[in-house]
């Protein structure tokens, strides 16, 4: 092949692939043939064009010496402009092929210098370059590359690549890499800044900035659809990525790692690549049938594809000897996620090298998979994953392990009877396997938690023996001292007379065996407890304070002081009791254990009147867990203990002052309580004590002291002196004396602090009896205060306001307001069932009952789970499900804890199904159950007081259905409801009323209708 | 510059002429090229180009003055070197962090305005749109991102395509069809895919959630963390459906880790404020 000197300038150790300047002779000749050369008229075969056909000719024979004599001659004719550029051109080239190099350098250097804007200037400049560097004047060669590099354009950027090409192999990277970065400062967006991207990142990896390879890496993938060499993208990922992960950056590595595609895909992408590169040349040979005298440039860039094309291929096959390495960077990725505790990602990875079908991995990947289902506690996939790896290798590698496992997990996951029968099985099996040991100990713990069922206490029994032989047969095994310890505890768990006394002397035993055991402060505990469990009172004392001197600050020292509380307790010292128990609240960790001992406590200083105390000790309490579930009460126990201390001005003047800390914190749903039990306190006068109170309040006077201070024994106590009278109690004005506006406005001015005052003032309403006011100031909260400026209490009233007016859309924005701006509030139940109660208002059954079932799933109902379960039987009695309904209804009906208006409803709605069924009969006895037992509630009362009339009317026994409205209207309460004036018109179309007879509800429905009445 | 064209001369206009044809011009998108090459070898330097139905017009300076508008179909153009539009580097930089907002905002006048060219070799317009197109998708704006993915399939390159069959599903999402969803994510390959595959299983992520299967919305999601780390826009998008999943399966441990992840990783990003938010409401140790 004939060729240009630029295009040798291919030569490269760093730079993996670049377009060197390549221009075939060939090309140029034939376009020369094309252009008319200037000079007189000549004979047709010594004209200019003909020598230079002739000339070309020679060139293409490799007879460059006749080409050269015949370009000379074109030369010596004297062709200007254009044309002289390119026959120098032609004849450097030409020169440069007959390796006269001076020659071809004397052209070149005409080119350049005759024509310094010309066409050829650049190419000449990269040829130029080439001679200098093979004779060894690199400064020079380096220059004329700078000179072409500065040319710009296309052959710009490829004498970029040579300069790079160049200052790699003289070691100046530096000055290479800040070729590379300028060929790269306008963005990653064609071939030849990919390519520099590439050679960057090659360099920036081997120099070890591995950080600066990887936001080259990172850029490179964003652009990866202009990446011609999908091939080397992944190499480079792999080869940076293996250096991170040695240097222990894993994150970054898998980054890295995750560009890397499978085998098969990138070598599809390769072949595709070359496949439309094979398309192009032949797209460009075929235009050439339109255009031919475009030879030039098609042949050209023809030359170029084909090189390109001729390197991916070269890499495919590279690439296609050598070893499938996309298993062994999984497994990389695999492991270092699994290091990262990344169980999820593990799995993917795992999953995806599965789906390779490698023999070699399967079985590593289907434990590994198993495993971290185990890791991630999600035992209904890590069984079968295990079963999975169980069933292909039974006898596996790590055949005990997934054994093991299996229990663990069902142990993790609390489902110990699972457990037991995998660790049994597993032992059966394997009895001497590794892990025998810990399945046996497990075993025992298994037996252990399952006895905690009261049905199955005969497990510890069962948990004795496994630990046993746990002992016989790893008596220095991990587990030998827990299990020692276990012994004495499933003794003391069995509990009586028996059991007691061996957990007693096995406890003993253990802490004598193992003093210095992490179970000897809980066996010593346990010690103690067995003494009390034997009423051995003062013995618990002596143990509970010798526990106090070796084990203080353990974590068992709230418990401890709990129980010498309890034992002070039982010996009647409510003093050192109340003290007891006070030292177990300060050192609580557990909610459990804190709430025993306060309110134990509380009990205590009750009986001994240290009201003081108790005020206190839960002030203490409120202070240090405010967002503790019982602040609510300490602040409470604190009012009340200040008014049992008759300092009734201080209780209030303290829930006062405990509310006005938070009344503008939306967050606190506490305020409320405590807003009503101020109102509460305020509700009705608080009689000072007819004593005089002297040391001990004698509200409650301790039973050792006697029962008034002022008997004198042997003595009647003295008549109790007549009070003089007090003026009429003004509830609203000893409120507003703790919390008014004024207060309000001075701890914050927004709406929030508002309501919660009108909502406090409604509870105050509520307490004096005053319904009307109530429900008025409720439903100015509701009209004058934006949803978003709400608590979630006053969010939840609101919301069940607007239902009840039937102002749907305001109360979907009320609850909706409070799901999005509370999550997890305790109080989102009330979103939810609203929810559903406004799509049951607004008949679309289907999405109420999503609304019920989320109540109960996503914001575990409890407060309104009656009126969650009765709505959802509403919206599947409104899907017409009537059987699902009835069942729900009927679950609502029977539940005892439910017992109220919603049980009246459900039994209202059990006979309105009936009645969908044409059942009347059976309707009407759901109908009379409601006002036969359900009178408190006249709205329920009076509908089925009606529909039990439209019942009867219904079999044709209107006497009856008279006589069930007559009933109703005999009674005020229901008479002066509104919606008994249907029943009265009704009446209007019935028959007169009978004589005095018993009360239809009585009297099995349908009855016989009563006989006519008789004066 | 190439003076002569074997293809039917469309108009030739002088400058007089040029203002009555200027009206249609303007109002089917016109750009200016550095260079148009076509397959077969010819250059046309310093032009505009428009589109007007499966020809591209291209205006080129006669010798004698005046100039001229020819025609060129699409399949005979290798190449238009268009101007490299401004806003492409800086919603690349914006896509790079996660900062789809920004991303939104820079691509929409370009996306709109210059469909039309969108198929001609050399366009920005395909970059463009794909920013766009992975920017809507983790803003979760499912109808538009599908609506576009529809446009830059029309494109009909296997990348394209690939990206409108995992819009698509963004599509399908938007309507509330999770079990097509579900079945047209099974088309596209879940590892070794490009960006279309990375799409689905965001849509699958998405779809899952909806349908409560938490596990599966997490491999879903993770998917995209652990085969396809670019497009960079995705991943805040995935993690917060990640993050949700974890939710869902009470994995409050995981999720305020992702959580974290997300604003340190993604500041930036739409997720970012989402998720110190959700970190605030997590339950505290």
């Amino acid at each position: 092949m004939k060729i240009l000197p630029g295009s040798a300038v291919t030569a490269t150790t760093v730079v993996t692939r670049y377009r060197p300047c390549r221009i075939r002779i060939l090309a140029a000749l034939i376009l020369t043939l094309s252009l008319p050369l200037s000079g007189p008229l000549l004979r047709a075969e010594d004209s200019p064009e003909e020598l230079f056909k002739q000339g070309g000719t020679a060139f293409q024979a490799g007879d460059f010496a006749g080409a050269a004599q015949k370009f000379e001659a074109v030369l010596a004719m004297g062709p200007q402009g254009e044309n002289l550029e390119l026959i120098l051109f032609t004849l450097a080239a030409t020169y440069y092929n007959q390796k006269n190099l001076p020659k071809a350098e004397e052209y070149f250097k005409r080119v350049v210098n005759e024509f310094p804007n010309g066409k050829q200037k650049s190419k000449a400049l990269v040829s130029l370059s080439q001679i200098q560097s093979q004779s060894g004047r690199k400064e020079e060669a380096a220059k004329s590359l700078e000179q072409a590099a500065q040319c710009g354009g296309d052959l710009g950027n490829r004498a970029r690549f040579a300069q790079v090409s160049m200052l790699m192999e003289a070691g100046k990277t530096d000055e290479a890499v800040k070729v590379l970065k300028g060929l790269i400062a306008e963005g990653i967006k064609d071939d030849q800044s990919v390519q520099a991207a590439m050679a960057l990142t090659e360099i920036e990896a081997k120099r070890g900035n591995l950080d600066d390879a990887l936001k080259l890496l990172d850029r490179l993938q964003a652009a990866s659809n202009i990446v011609d060499n999908p091939l080397q993208l992944d190499m480079l990922a792999v080869r940076i990525g293996d250096g991170l992960l040695a240097k222990g950056e894993r994150q970054k590595a898998l980054r890295m790692y995750a560009i890397v595609r499978p085998t098969d895909v990138v070598t599809g992408l390769q072949k595709d690549r070359i496949a439309a590169m094979e398309k192009t040349i032949a797209d460009n040979k075929a235009s050439l049938q339109t255009n031919p005298k475009a030879f030039m440039e098609v042949n050209a860039a023809n030359a170029r594809i084909a090189k390109d094309m001729e390197d991916l291929r070269k890499s495919l096959e590279q690439y296609a000897k050598l070893p499938d390495t996309t298993a062994a960077i999984r497994l990389r990725q695999a492991k270092a996620y699994d290091e990262l505790e990344l169980k999820w990602e593990t799995i993917l990875i795992w999953e995806n090298l599965l789906q390779a079908k490698d023999p070699k991995i399967r079985e590593d990947a289907l434990f590994s998979i198993a495993s971290a289902y185990c890791a991630l506690v999600r035992p209904d996939d890590a069984v079968p994953a295990l079963d999975r790896y169980l069933g292909e290798y039974p006898t596996g590698k790590y055949a005990a392990q997934a054994g093991f496992l299996k229990g663990a997990v069902a142990l993790e996951a609390g489902d110990f009877a699972k457990a037991e029968t995998v660790f049994s099985t597993a032992l059966e099996k394997a009895p001497d396997s590794p892990l025998a040991g810990d399945m046996q100990f497990l075993m025992g713990n298994t037996q252990f938690a399952q006895a905690a069922d009261p049905e199955k206490r005969d497990k510890y029994k069962q948990a004795i023996e496994s630990y046993k032989k746990y002992l016989a047969k790893y008596p220095t095994g991990r587990f030998a001292e827990e299990a020692d310890y276990r012994l004495p505890l499933c003794s003391f768990m069995i509990g009586g007379q028996d059991g007691y006394s061996k957990a007693l002397e096995g406890f003993q035993a253990f802490v004598k065996k193992t003093p210095q055991s992490q179970f000897a402060g809980d066996a010593e505990y346990r010690i103690a407890l067995c003494y009390n469990a034997a009423q051995k009172y003062d013995e618990v004392i002596k143990r509970c304070d010798e526990w106090r001197a070796k084990h203080g600050g353990e974590p068992m020292q709230a418990e401890v002081m709990a129980l010498l509380g309890d034992a002070y307790a039982s010996k009647e010292m409510p003093a050192e009791s109340a003290a007891a128990y006070r030292k177990s609240v300060d050192l609580s960790d557990s909610e459990e254990v804190l709430k025993y001992s306060l309110f134990e406590a509380n009990k205590q200083y009750q009986k001994i009147n240290l009201w003081n105390e108790i005020a206190d000790m839960f002030s203490v309490f409120a202070g240090r867990h405010p967002d503790h579930p019982a602040a609510t009460a300490a602040v409470y126990w604190v009012s009340k203990a200040k008014i049992k201390d008759g300092k009734a001005e201080e209780a209030k003047q303290y829930l006062a002052d405990t509310i006005l800390k938070t009344i503008n914190d939306r967050k606190k749903d506490a305020v409320e309580q405590l807003l009503a039990q101020l109102a509460q306190t305020c509700s009705k006068r608080i009689r000072p004590p007819l004593v005089a109170k002297e040391g001990t309040p004698a509200a409650t006077p301790a039973p050792s002291t006697p029962p008034s201070t002022n008997t004198v024994a042997g003595q009647e106590p003295a008549p109790r002196p007549t009070p003089a009278p007090t003026p009429p109690y003004d509830a609203d004005a000893d409120f507003a004396k703790y919390l008014n506006e004024e207060k309000v406005a001075a701890v914050g001015t927004n709406s929030l602090a508002k309501a919660r005052l009108r909502y406090a003032q409604a509870e105050l309403s509520g307490f004096t009896k005053r319904p009307e006011r109530q429900k008025e100031l409720m439903a100015s909260i509701y009209r004058e205060f934006p949803a978003d400026q709400l608590s979630a209490m006053l969010l939840a009233q609101c919301g069940e306001i607007a239902l009840e007016k039937g102002e749907l859309d305001k109360s979907e924005a009320f609850y909706k307001e409070l799901m999005t701006s509370f999550p997890k509030s305790d109080l989102l139940e009330y979103a939810y069932c609203g929810m559903g109660e406004v799509s049951l208002a607004r008949h679309q059954p289907a999405e109420a009952l999503r609304w019920f079932d989320d109540a109960v799933e996503k914001a575990n109902a409890d407060a309104k789970i009656a009126q969650v379960t009765y709505g959802k039987g509403k919206a599947q009695l409104g899907m017409g499900k009537l059987e699902a309904a009835k069942k729900t209804f009927e679950e609502v009906a029977g539940n005892k804890e439910w017992r109220g208006e919603v049980t009246a409803r459900a039994l209202l709605s059990l006979g309105e199904l009936e009645e969908k069924r044409g059942n009347t009969a059976a309707a009407i006895q759901y109908y009379q159950r409601v006002f036969v037992a359900y009178q408190r509630y006249p709205d329920v009362v009076v509908t089925a007081y009606l529909k039990a009339a439209d019942g009867f009317i219904k079999l044709g026994e209107p006497a009856k259905a008279a006589a069930h409205l007559r009933e109703m209207l005999s009674k005020p309460r229901l008479a002066q409801i509104p919606r008994a004036a249907d029943a009265r018109k009704k009446l209007e179309g019935l028959p007169a009323a009978p004589p005095p007879a018993e009360s239809p509800a009585t009297g099995s429905a349908p009855a016989p209708p009563p006989s006519p009445a008789t004066p | 510059m190439m003076t002569s064209t074997p293809l039917p001369r469309v108009c030739v206009f002088s400058r007089r002429s040029a203002l009555l044809c200027l009206i249609p011009i303007v109002a089917a998108c016109i750009l200016r090229a550095e260079n148009v090459t076509t397959t077969d070898g010819q250059v046309y330097t310093n032009t505009t180009v428009r589109k007007a139905g499966s020809n591209v017009m291209i205006q080129v300076v006669m010798p004698g003055g005046g100039s001229m508008e020819m025609g060129l179909p699409i399949a005979k153009i290798a190449k238009v070197s268009f101007a490299e539009p401004p806003e492409l580097a800086k919603a690349s930089d914006a896509a790079s962090s996660g900062n789809a907002a920004d991303v939104i905002a820079l691509t929409e006048a370009y996306v709109t305005k210059h469909g039309d060219l969108k198929e001609i070799p050399g366009s920005w317009w395909p970059q463009m749109a794909r920013l766009r197109l992975f920017a809507l998708a983790s803003l979760g704006k499912d109808a538009d991102a599908a609506a576009l993915a529809r446009e830059i399939g029309a494109i009909n390159t296997p990348s394209t395509e690939s990206l409108a069959r995992g819009g698509a599903l963004l599509g399908a999402l938007a309507s509330g069809d999770t079990a097509a969803v579900v079945v047209g994510a099974k088309a596209l390959p879940s590892v070794g895919g490009d960006a279309g595959s990375a799409l689905a299983q965001l849509a699958l992520g998405r779809a899952l959630l909806a349908k409560k299967d938490f596990a599966g919305a997490i491999r879903a999601f993770l998917t995209i963390k652990v085969f396809y780390p670019s497009p960079a826009m995705l991943q805040p998008a995935a993690l917060i459906g990640a993050v949700k999943a974890y939710e869902g399966l009470k994995d409050d441990k995981r999720a305020a880790r992702t959580l974290n992840d997300i604003v340190d990783n993604y500041p930036m990003s739409p997720q970012a404020p989402e998720a110190k938010k959700m970190i605030e409401l997590l339950p505290k140790p």
